[in-house]
């Protein structure tokens, strides 16, 4: 008799570790193919998820899968060549990422849920409490803010922008945040700046620059940046402009 | 502080604060328009560092007079093309690849009182090009309904028509519908061009070759 042993090819791990890489390196550069590498993925950061948990996401935890699929995502975006492979990689820092949010749960662990029984007759006591929500308008509001920012975001796209393109751009510095700031207040104080934004697709860098007193070297590597929060205050953006209330306090109308 | 979503993806959201960030954040069930009291924010790798710095040092060393060469020196202050700019007075810009203006000379006479006091030092070709037409309308070289013509030599065909494509863009973004503006192969030939109006009287006996 014989005994078949069925082997796996030889090099086949390490064939299949190379391809996860460069899925990485692609998700490193381009949001879809880090969204396609979380989407196929998703089974092992679930399995990492019930790991820590020792629930299914679906008990209950649906947090702590979006969490690791975060971690996962930022394993992709700092792995490199030496670090190992990627999947123990990225295992680690679902588990430590876990960690830290639990540990931020847990300074709410005195408050008590609102899910809570509330009485023999099957209610909770979010049930017992005033309600000062006005339901329909909150679906209201959301319904119109979705889709000025999709409007937005359309506009952004023909400046050849994404929002997290803004996002990668956005300055991490207060320093550089207050003169980003003092660019907006100077194209919020002469709307001919605003108005040549919209209508030639460039940023009036020259005259930003003479008109804030900032650097052009600064406008121009925060130029992405600059284009969307500069964008938010011309016509149609009221909704935007309304959350912006620390930047611009008065609802920040056009002048 | 609160957060508004402005992009879902499955894995983070981009959400804007009311002090005017865009923020990475971890996609807790977020739909777009709607506002978060809090989020996790993602943490983005730092910038990477080389363990073997030793070595890195050395190539920078090494590489560093080549690297500042060609990364710098020779994009921005050699020549790489020119723009001539004919209002009337007539002006050439040399610049560099990265478009920095290297040198500015006079072809004419009024082109030399033209750039006559202008500090053309650290400025880029288009902001150069818009001052000087600016400059031609104060001194009435050139009015309402007048020409400039803007051609570029040198470089590559690619750079050469980009750069004429920028600087027509420059002038009509300033002044459309009131100056024409002629750029490359639409330049017309200078012996049949029509002569700008001016209000002085036209000097032909001048000494400059044209």
């Amino acid at each position: 008799m014989h005994r078949q042993m069925q082997m796996e090819p030889e090099g086949s791990a390490p064939r299949k570790e190379h391809k996860i890489e460069a899925q990485v390196w692609a998700a490193q550069k381009d949001p879809a193919s880090a969204d396609a590498l979380i989407g196929q993925y998703m089974p092992f950061i679930r399995s990492e998820t019930f790991k820590f948990t020792h629930a299914a996401p679906e008990a209950g935890h649906e947090d702590e899968l979006n969490i690791a699929a975060t971690a996962f995502y930022e394993a992709a975006l700092s792995y490199q060549r030496g670090r190992g492979a990627f999947l123990p990689y990225a295992s680690m820092a679902i588990r430590s990422r876990l960690i830290d949010f639990y540990r931020v749960e847990q300074r709410h662990s005195g408050l008590v849920p609102l899910e809570t029984p509330a009485g023999e007759d099957g209610r909770q006591l979010l049930d017992t409490l005033p309600d000062s929500r006005d339901e329909i308008g909150d679906y209201d509001l959301r319904a119109a803010s979705r889709e000025e920012i999709q409007e937005f975001g359309r506009q952004l796209a023909t400046f050849g922008l994404s929002f997290s393109d803004v996002a990668d751009n956005c300055p991490r510095q207060e320093r550089t945040m207050a003169a980003c700031q003092a660019v907006l207040n100077c194209a919020r104080a002469n709307p001919m700046l605003l108005d040549r934004l919209v209508h030639t697709g460039r940023l009036p860098v020259r005259e930003l620059a003479m008109g804030s007193g900032v650097e052009k070297k600064t406008i121009e590597r925060h130029r992405k940046y600059l284009v969307a929060i500069l964008l938010a205050f011309t016509n149609g953006y009221e909704i935007i402009r309304g959350h912006l209330r620390q930047i611009a306090p008065k609802g920040g109308e056009r002048t | 502080m609160k957060y508004l979503v402005m992009e879902t993806h499955p894995a983070y959201a981009v959400v804007l604060d009311e002090k005017g960030r865009f923020l990475r954040a971890a996609n807790l069930h977020y739909e777009v328009g709607e506002t978060a009291d809090e989020v996790v924010e993602l943490r983005l790798p730092p910038a990477r560092r080389f363990r073997a710095w030793w070595l890195v040092s050395l190539a920078v060393v090494l590489l560093g007079l080549g690297a500042l060469f060609f990364g710098y020196i020779r994009p921005h202050w050699m020549v790489y093309g020119t723009v001539r700019l004919q209002v009337n007075p007539d002006v050439q810009l040399s610049v560099s690849r990265e478009e920095d203006v290297v040198k500015l000379e006079a072809l004419n006479q009024d082109g030399a009182a033209l750039i006559d006091g202008y500090d053309f030092r650290g400025e880029e070709c288009d902001d150069v090009v818009e001052d000087l037409v600016k400059r031609a309308l104060r001194m009435g070289y050139l009015e309402k309904g007048g020409s400039v013509s803007v051609t570029v030599s040198g470089g590559n065909s690619h750079w050469q028509k980009k750069l004429e494509r920028d600087l027509e863009e420059t002038i009509l973004d300033e002044y459309k519908g009131s100056i024409q503006v002629y750029a490359g192969e639409n330049v017309p030939d200078q012996d049949t061009a029509a002569p700008q109006d001016r209000d002085d009287d036209w000097d032909d006996d001048h000494d400059w070759d044209d």
